[in-house]
């Protein structure tokens, strides 16, 4: 009795996303695979080089492969391997001393875990010309891991639900007198739950969500509780939900509506109040090809690449420079752009990390109740 | 032919309870093909009829017709004075019993009995009753709460014959019954159905390939091929007086003699077999010079002196079948020997010389286009 | 005559069976099997018997070693318990209803010619090898808001449409009910194959009308299918996780979502260790229902034959 699982892994985001939406996982897997290819352990002379990187795959890695392994091959004779696995399967290869790959793209809240149980090398940014003045914000660069691109939650809706209104935040989803229809929120199955919006639209200012009042937070969601028609679990559905007219505004992972709105659905992204996140770079203990780690590292902080990246997939940079490279209309599709940053904020990875089970825990009883 | 009322157990509840059937015009085919082609008959209360033919020789297909589970393209059936032809199976009210007894796995014995009854809204104790009634009649005291499963197959028959006649059907139709048993049992079953049909005055339709189930079974045989009734007779008649070469084989198995025909007498017709000998038969029309077959039962030869009977031949084969004894005698330049049946007593000795003879009344003459 | 995917092991006497065992040990025939039936043994061992063992092991094991009780408290009480009983209702209610729907739709199918039977069973089956986010995007447009039956009961004016089919115990029913059809049909249909239609004319035969021969002689005969397909599709549903998440909502939650959640989310191996014991302690319930049914039916045709 297998069904397919649907994972709501928070790094499998895309923007096609169907393939990535839908992933056969297996529970079991851990400690193999752990054995390089000679190649790969040689390291010696620089044709013949090989790094082994970890990232989500689908759309995401496409991207990747295009924007920043594919130049870096060019440039450095360094042969880019990818493999897709989880977080607890690459745990348990560190865990064993011999990990199958020697760098890390993954959310910065996994790097934090990691770091927890000793499994990352501390970064020297000596090794990273690129990222000394580069900007790069406080809460992407840790002792184990370094930003790398930003993506974010924002809210999304149906521009011919409301008679030309336009919720201009959070307050107004959660106001459904002038705005009346049927909402759609994250459930916890996919990430974080959204208690940063309940906050926001009971009147906290950006600045002072966290230390999160979780109480306060319920409370607010309790409010809107009644017309959340669905608590979405995978990246797809909101658009679904919003393209079918089952609800008229849902909080989404940004950039799961592009292909919609090319399409031309009325459906438009609202930027204020926006939850950022980033994914990140990290070296795991036992990496056996930690320069070249470095050296993938570094290259892919040029402002260049970094503006070329966010041209394939929308996800920001995390170096400001990046911008001058881009055109505004990429740029303001773009979580880390000038406006959106002030129009957002960031979730703090810290505060999530030490209260996500309490959280969680009680989000299940609530949305059951 | 009416059956005498008896005065076993239960008979007097459910005695007398038969009806006349007519069947008129019924015809069926199957995809063009004629399966009964203009059947008719009546048949009186209380009789016992057999529909005898082999398989394909519509017998089954007109029984079908009478209970319901085939439509027929045309003709009338009707049972007493009401005309059921367009009624459903359920309610012509007639009983059925099945070759493969169909009795309800789930049920026991006397719930399967029951089930009629049940149907037509009799109080628990009447039903208790006349299930016990019929159970005791047919010598199944105590397997009342047994499951069919557990029974053998003659003792599920006898469920079967219970549960078709214990809401007295005016008619009883009967679909080979017998045809799953072994000889012994099939035998002794014959009795007791026809005791049965006799005490309770049951009209019954039974179909059979087995001429000698027919013959000790039935007031009237229906003798069918291909769809028609060959003749529909006493066995008596049938046997004695059989008006197609087909019944006079079927039913008897009868030596058939070819021969020419010589000339008639006042009694008889005279007939030069072609081994030579003379017979006489019953009146044929043909005019002398034709070809015939004279057909005799085995049964109805005798032995005599060989210069004292209509032709001679040497003993061949002499068979013990019980308190008989069958012989082939063959006379001489003929292809086959002729079938006889004696009591054992007067049983020859293989390799004899013997006469064979006749009575007239016994012969019956076929012309050569009359049946194969 | 009825097929049964689930049959009762035959009882025998323990005494008898002991001595019996003892001497066909000694026999060489009996070695020369256990022998042969080795690779089996070690199959089952590998592949049932030790995953279910650690199992039951991780569920009683404290978080700093120890054993405890503590998972299961937990598994049994507040929300986790809502959960639980959440699932059996959508089980029981899923498998009543794709009983009823898949009898009947049994029923037509074994009236049907071999040729379009078939055909129907394929129509039947196909659907479940349509991946799950395009079932999702189907299903949305069949019972959204503005989905086909919906806009057809708007445009009939039904009172009180559109009703709300999805996100709902009754979005899950119908999913789940979809996913159990095909085994209570294909159950059901061998079953009524299996059924002697010419009993149907005997009781006819007898003046039973169509009601009558259906309650009395076709039920009876199906009734142990009808329990097989029942208890199946109950202990089938009773794992499911995926349809209830694409079509309920969040009071829609089952058992085997949580064991996701605890397993990949807050990497809770001992509670979830501790639900998976209970879903299997559930399932073997379940099956011990069906050797009871088997058992009292066993004991009344017993009574019966007395």
């Amino acid at each position: 009795m297998k069904e397919p699982r649907i994972d709501r892994r928070i790094f499998l985001r895309g923007v096609g996303g169907v393939a990535a939406g839908i992933t056969a996982t297996s529970l079991t897997g851990c400690g193999t695979g752990t054995s390089r290819s000679a190649g790969a352990a040689a390291g010696g002379g620089g044709g013949k080089k090989t790094i082994v990187v970890r990232n989500s795959g689908g759309t995401y890695g496409d991207a990747n492969l295009k924007a920043i392994y594919e130049p870096f091959t060019k440039e450095t004779g360094i042969t880019v391997k990818v493999v897709n696995i989880e977080y607890a399967q690459m745990l348990a290869q560190i865990k064993q001393g011999r990990p199958q790959f020697d760098v890390i793209d993954d959310s910065m809240a996994d790097f934090v875990l990691f770091g927890k149980e000793n499994a990352l090398q501390k970064l020297d940014q000596d090794r990273l010309k690129n990222f000394k003045g580069a900007g790069i914000a406080n809460n992407l660069v840790t002792p184990y891991a370094i930003g790398k691109n930003y993506w974010a939650s924002v809210m999304a809706y149906r521009t011919d639900a409301f008679g030309g209104k336009t919720p201009q935040s959070w307050a107004d989803f959660w106001d459904t007198k002038t705005f009346s229809g049927n909402r759609s929120l994250q459930s916890q199955d996919a990430d974080l739950p959204e208690l940063e919006f309940a906050l926001l639209a009971d009147g906290v200012p950006m600045d002072k969500l966290y230390p999160i009042d979780v109480d306060r937070a319920f409370k607010s969601l309790d409010r809107i509780k009644g017309s959340v028609k669905k608590y979405w679990d995978t990246g797809a559905l909101p658009g679904v939900l919003l393209g079918r007219k089952e609800v008229v505004a849902s909080s989404v992972w940004h950039g799961r509506l592009d292909a919609l709105i090319k399409q031309g659905q009325p459906l438009a992204y609202q930027w204020n109040g926006a939850r950022r996140q980033s994914n990140g770079w990290g070296i795991p203990n036992g990496a056996a090809n930690t320069d070249a780690a470095y050296q993938l590292i570094d290259f892919s902080l040029r402002p260049s690449v970094q503006a070329h990246f966010a041209t394939l997939y929308p996800m920001g940079p995390v170096v400001p420079a990046a911008y001058k490279q881009l055109p505004a209309s990429v740029s303001a599709n773009l979580a880390s752009s000038p406006e959106h940053l002030k129009s957002g904020f960031d979730l703090d990875v810290d505060w999530w990390i030490k209260n996500q089970d309490a959280v969680i825990k009680r989000w299940r009883g609530w949305a059951r109740g | 032919m009416r059956s005498q009322r008896g005065s076993g157990p239960g008979a007097g509840a459910l005695a007398g309870s038969g009806k006349s059937l007519s069947v008129s015009g019924l015809r069926k085919t199957y995809a063009g093909v004629v399966a009964v082609d203009e059947v008719s008959m009546e048949i009186e209360a209380g009789e016992f009829v057999t529909f005898l033919g082999s398989s394909g020789s519509g017998k089954t297909t007109t029984l079908m017709m009478i209970a319901g589970f085939v439509e027929p393209d045309s003709g009338v059936i009707k049972v007493g004075r009401r005309d059921v032809t367009r009624l459903a199976p359920q309610k012509r009210g007639l009983g059925f019993v099945f070759q493969q007894y169909l009795l309800f796995p789930h049920m026991t014995v006397a719930e399967n009995i029951a089930f009629p009854l049940q149907l037509r809204g009799l109080s628990k104790a009447e039903v208790r009753r006349q299930v016990g009634q019929v159970l005791e009649m047919a010598g199944l005291e105590g397997y009342g709460r047994r499951r069919p499963r557990e029974l053998s197959g003659g003792q599920q028959q006898r469920v079967a014959l219970c549960r078709a006649l214990v809401y007295r059907p005016p008619v009883i139709l009967m679909d080979e019954p017998l045809g799953a048993l072994d000889k012994k049992l099939r035998d002794q079953l014959q009795t007791e159905i026809k005791k049965i049909q006799r005490e309770l005055g049951l009209t019954v339709i039974y179909v059979t390939h087995d001429q000698e189930e027919a013959l000790v079974l039935s007031d009237r045989i229906a003798v069918m091929r291909d769809g028609l009734i060959d003749q529909f007779d006493t066995p008596r008649e049938l046997f004695e007086r059989p008006r197609t070469a087909f019944v006079a084989d079927f039913l008897g198995a009868a030596n058939f003699l070819p021969g020419r025909l010589e000339n008639h007498t006042d009694e008889h017709s005279l007939v030069r077999l072609d081994h030579g000998a003379l017979v006489r038969a019953r009146p044929h029309p043909l005019a002398p010079g034709h070809r015939v077959r004279a057909a005799v039962q085995p049964g109805r030869l005798g032995l005599c002196a060989p210069a004292d009977g209509f032709c001679t031949g040497t003993v061949e084969t002499v068979t013990y079948v019980g308190t008989l004894v069958r012989v082939g005698v063959r006379p001489a330049g003929a292809e086959s020997p002729i079938r006889l049946e004696l009591p054992a007593g007067r049983a020859p000795v293989t390799g004899e010389q013997v006469g064979l003879t006749a009575d007239p009344g016994d012969v019956t003459l076929f012309g050569d286009e009359e049946g194969r | 005559m009825a097929g049964s995917v689930l049959a009762p092991v035959p009882a025998s006497t323990a005494p008898a069976a002991k001595s019996r065992v003892r001497r066909s040990l000694r026999s060489r025939r009996t070695r020369s099997g256990l022998l042969n039936g080795a690779p089996i043994v070690v199959y089952m061992l590998v592949l049932f018997v030790y995953p279910i063992l650690s199992t039951l092991f991780l569920s009683v094991k404290g978080v700093h070693g120890g054993l405890t009780l503590h998972w299961y408290a937990d598994a049994l009480s507040g929300a986790n318990l809502a959960v639980l009983l959440t699932t059996l209702r959508i089980s029981a209610e899923t498998s009543l209803i794709s009983v009823v729907i898949g009898f009947l739709l049994a029923y037509a199918v074994s009236r049907l010619r071999p040729l379009w039977a078939g055909l129907v069973m394929l129509i039947i089956v196909v659907p479940h090898f349509i991946s799950a986010l395009v079932r999702t995007y189907g299903w949305i447009i069949l019972l959204g808001d503005h989905g086909v039956v919906n806009s057809v009961l708007v445009d009939l004016h039904v009172p009180g449409a559109p009703f709300q089919l999805l996100y709902n115990e009754i979005g899950v029913i119908i999913g789940t009910t979809s996913v159990m059809l095909p085994y209570t049909v294909l159950l059901l249909y061998a079953v009524m194959r299996g059924v002697d239609r010419r009993l149907l004319a005997a009781a006819a035969s007898m003046g039973a009308g169509r009601l009558v021969m259906f309650r009395r002689v076709y039920l009876p005969l199906v009734a142990p299918g009808l329990v097989n397909a029942t208890v199946l599709s109950f202990i089938l549903c009773l794992g499911y996780y995926l349809t209830p998440a694409l079509m309920g909502g969040a009071r829609q939650t089952v058992v085997a979502a949580l064991i996701d959640d605890e397993v990949m989310k807050q990497n809770q191996w001992n509670g979830a260790a501790a639900l998976g014991v209970i879903l299997l302690v559930l399932t073997f319930a379940g099956l011990s229902l069906l050797r009871l049914a088997r058992a009292i039916g066993a004991s009344a045709r017993q009574r019966g034959a007395a």
